[in-house]
């Protein structure tokens, strides 16, 4: 206690130069919190858009559709499959299953007017489509499809690029089953605006049984098994279970992490990036923690003759110097979480708009709108400790230098 | 006498008949015969030729000039299209049998034309580069019925209708075409989708004799039917049939 005293009052000697490096610390926990905070939350809505709006917890498909599909492919037609009773019975049966429901996805051109624009073309099953997806609900005018009509359903996007309203006329181009060309055309139904930007562009909805037959496709044929579950913690192992259980052969069980790559990749690389910041804003800190004992030791030498000479051992000193930097370690903490708290309300809050800053959806992360930050009180706890960690660490070798100065060399020195 | 003339009378009746009837089976060709004569006229072994492509969009001309080295044994056709065009100067297209690939120069970057693309206009022509991948022969992939005799600018055409051939699958299912009875050249095409729908036609505007009998189209009007306003006029303005290609011209090795 009586050494906590001394290290607390040192603190107050040289306040300025003190509080100069826990500014250095307070700025690298604000940093830290933010950037993780906008991160996670960045993630956070990019997997639940996945989710909603493009392959849900769980996809079951052809091993070679997988494939091609990740090599940027034609996405082939020849590798859809009818979804067996038994396949689905045990789809049914996993823990947290909610729904599911089977689509058919290939690629055409979008032709209306003067221009076409490559997209992917997802015939879906109205019965089953909205239990799984929720981009019905994001319908900005017109209606979804309806079974066995010609209508197709388009994002804002595409509307825009092609100037296109409910009611206007299009062309699909394809190659069907046999590879030929072959067309679907009629009106736009409805166009759908949701906050996956991939889906308001590159994507179009059209009825299963109508593609299925301009495919020259068997009615029940499907390329994925699309499968909604009650928590996206539970898709990585419930889609283990089932590729163990169903996946035999050529199937495939993938759970939404597994057909996001890149954005497993962007949530490594920004995570990594935001430690590696705050790493360069401790090393900062740090060596300024180190510099700050030296000189303090340098400054404090007849202090220190005096103290060994009134029989304080050289760990006690070691101790008051790591106690003084710990202090420092301590404040720059607390000050760093009190601000990246209050950052943290208003990223929660009111969010920031991606484009003020730079283009994610062209990174490929699918989020449109404005990013929301979260909260990690593990990491407030976590980021706080470990800064007064690291300063008493720092301090720990000037102090040693300071320490073992000869007691009767300190006090006549000056 | 009379029985001798008679016979006589039969037998230069038969003979008449006979020749009318040869000479009617002799006219006669069928459609897969027609179209046989088409692809020997359109083959070449080995040649070079220079030609534009005027791309035209909403009114305006886009101007493409390139060379091309082409060279088949019937089967496998490779080919070369080197752009000239100062915009384009550098960029390369490379066919080797069912491969397509491109070549940036200012990106010294080598592309593997594959999936969408295919599906794509050639440098925003009218042209996909799937239409430059079905090199093979006509009558490899479809077979043919002759649906009548029209004319086209004056002359003479049969019409024939092509049907993809049940084990080949090539891009159109079906398609159309003019030919021009004593040249064999396609006057005009049309390529139809599955359904029936009418995607391209192709119109030649201009045959030329590019060598003793053998003609060619030297100037040819492609329409995507399904885009509004667009249209490439493909114009050869000089060809050599018994072009000597350079050993390795026509590699990916030299297309770097």
């Amino acid at each position: 206690m009586y050494l906590a005293r001394i290290a607390f009052r040192n603190l107050f000697r040289r306040r300025g130069r003190n509080f100069m490096i826990a500014a250095i610390l307070t700025l690298a926990v604000l940093i830290f919190l933010l950037l993780e905070s906008f991160m996670i939350g960045t993630m956070n809505m990019s997997f639940a858009n996945i989710i909603d709006f493009e392959t849900p917890h769980i996809e079951i498909g052809r091993k070679d559709f997988f494939e091609e599909a990740a090599e940027g492919r034609e996405l082939p037609i020849d590798e859809t499959f009818i979804a067996g009773e038994d396949m689905l019975q045990e789809v049914r049966e996993s823990p947290g299953f909610v729904a599911l429901t089977g689509v058919l996805d290939f690629n055409a051109d979008f032709i209306a007017g003067r221009h076409q624009f490559p997209v992917r073309v997802r015939a879906v099953d109205m019965e089953t489509f909205g239990e799984v997806f929720r981009n019905q609900e994001y319908m900005e005018s017109g209606e979804f499809i309806e079974p066995g009509g010609d209508g197709v359903v388009i994002g804002d996007q595409l509307a825009r690029y092609f100037g296109l309203e409910v009611g206007d006329y299009y062309t699909l181009r394809f190659r069907d089953k046999g590879g030929s060309f072959n067309t679907m055309q009629g009106e736009v139904r409805g166009i759908v605006n949701t906050p996956h930007p991939d889906m308001n562009l590159g994507t179009v909805f059209v009825s299963r049984d109508k593609a299925a037959l301009a495919l020259g496709l068997e009615e029940e044929k499907i390329s994925q098994v699309m499968v909604r579950m009650d928590s996206r913690d539970r898709a990585p192992t419930q889609a283990e279970r089932l590729q163990e259980k169903v996946g035999a052969g050529d199937i495939s069980v993938r759970s939404y992490r597994d057909g996001a790559e890149l954005l497993v990749y962007l949530e490594t690389w920004g995570l990594t990036e935001t430690y590696f910041i705050l790493a360069l804003f401790l090393m900062v800190g740090a060596i300024g923690i180190i510099s700050v004992v030296v000189l303090s030791g340098i400054e404090r030498v007849k202090e220190i003759g005096m103290m060994k000479a009134m029989g304080l051992k050289e760990s006690d000193i070691v101790r008051v110097f790591a106690l003084e930097a710990g202090c420092i370690g301590a404040l720059g903490g607390l000050v760093g979480c009190l601000l990246g708290a209050l950052g943290n309300i208003w990223l929660v809050v009111r969010g920031i708009k991606l484009e003020e800053f730079f283009d994610l959806a062209e990174l490929g992360a699918p989020v449109a709108d404005k990013v929301y930050g979260t909260w990690n009180m593990g990491s407030f706890f976590l980021i706080f400790v470990f800064v007064i960690f690291l300063a008493m660490l720092a301090s720990l070798l000037p102090s040693y230098w300071a320490a073992r100065k000869d007691p009767v060399e300190a006090i006549r020195e000056r | 006498m009379i029985k001798k003339l008679r016979i006589s009378v039969f037998a230069g009746i038969m003979i008449l008949l006979g020749l009318i009837s040869v000479a009617a089976l002799g006219g006669e060709l069928t459609g897969d015969e027609i179209m046989q004569r088409v692809d020997e006229n359109q083959f070449i072994s080995s040649g070079r030729m220079e030609a534009e492509m005027i791309i035209i969009d909403r009114g305006r001309e886009n101007v493409k000039e390139m060379e091309m080295f082409v060279e088949s044994d019937g089967e496998v056709t490779n080919g070369l299209v080197e752009f000239t065009n100062p915009r384009d100067r550098g960029t390369k297209y490379l066919l080797l049998d069912d491969e397509l690939w491109m070549y940036f120069p200012e990106a010294e970057d080598l592309v593997r034309i594959s999936g969408h693309m295919l599906r794509e206009g050639m440098m925003g022509s009218d042209f996909s580069y799937q239409d430059a991948l079905e090199s093979e022969q006509l009558t490899d992939l479809y077979q043919f019925t002759l649906e009548g005799q029209e004319e086209i600018n004056g002359r003479p055409v049969y019409v024939i209708k092509a049907t993809a051939r049940e084990d080949r699958e090539p891009a159109y299912h079906s398609r159309r075409f003019w030919v021009d009875q004593e040249r064999f050249v396609i006057l005009k095409e049309e390529m139809y989708a599955r359904d029936g729908r009418l995607l391209k036609e192709m119109v030649a505007e201009k045959v030329e004799e590019v060598e003793e009998g053998r003609w060619m189209p030297t100037e040819m009007v492609m329409e995507d039917k399904l885009r509004e306003g667009s249209q490439t006029i493909y114009r050869i303005k000089e060809i050599d049939l018994d072009y000597e290609i350079p050993e390795g011209k026509i590699s990916l090795d030299t297309l770097q």
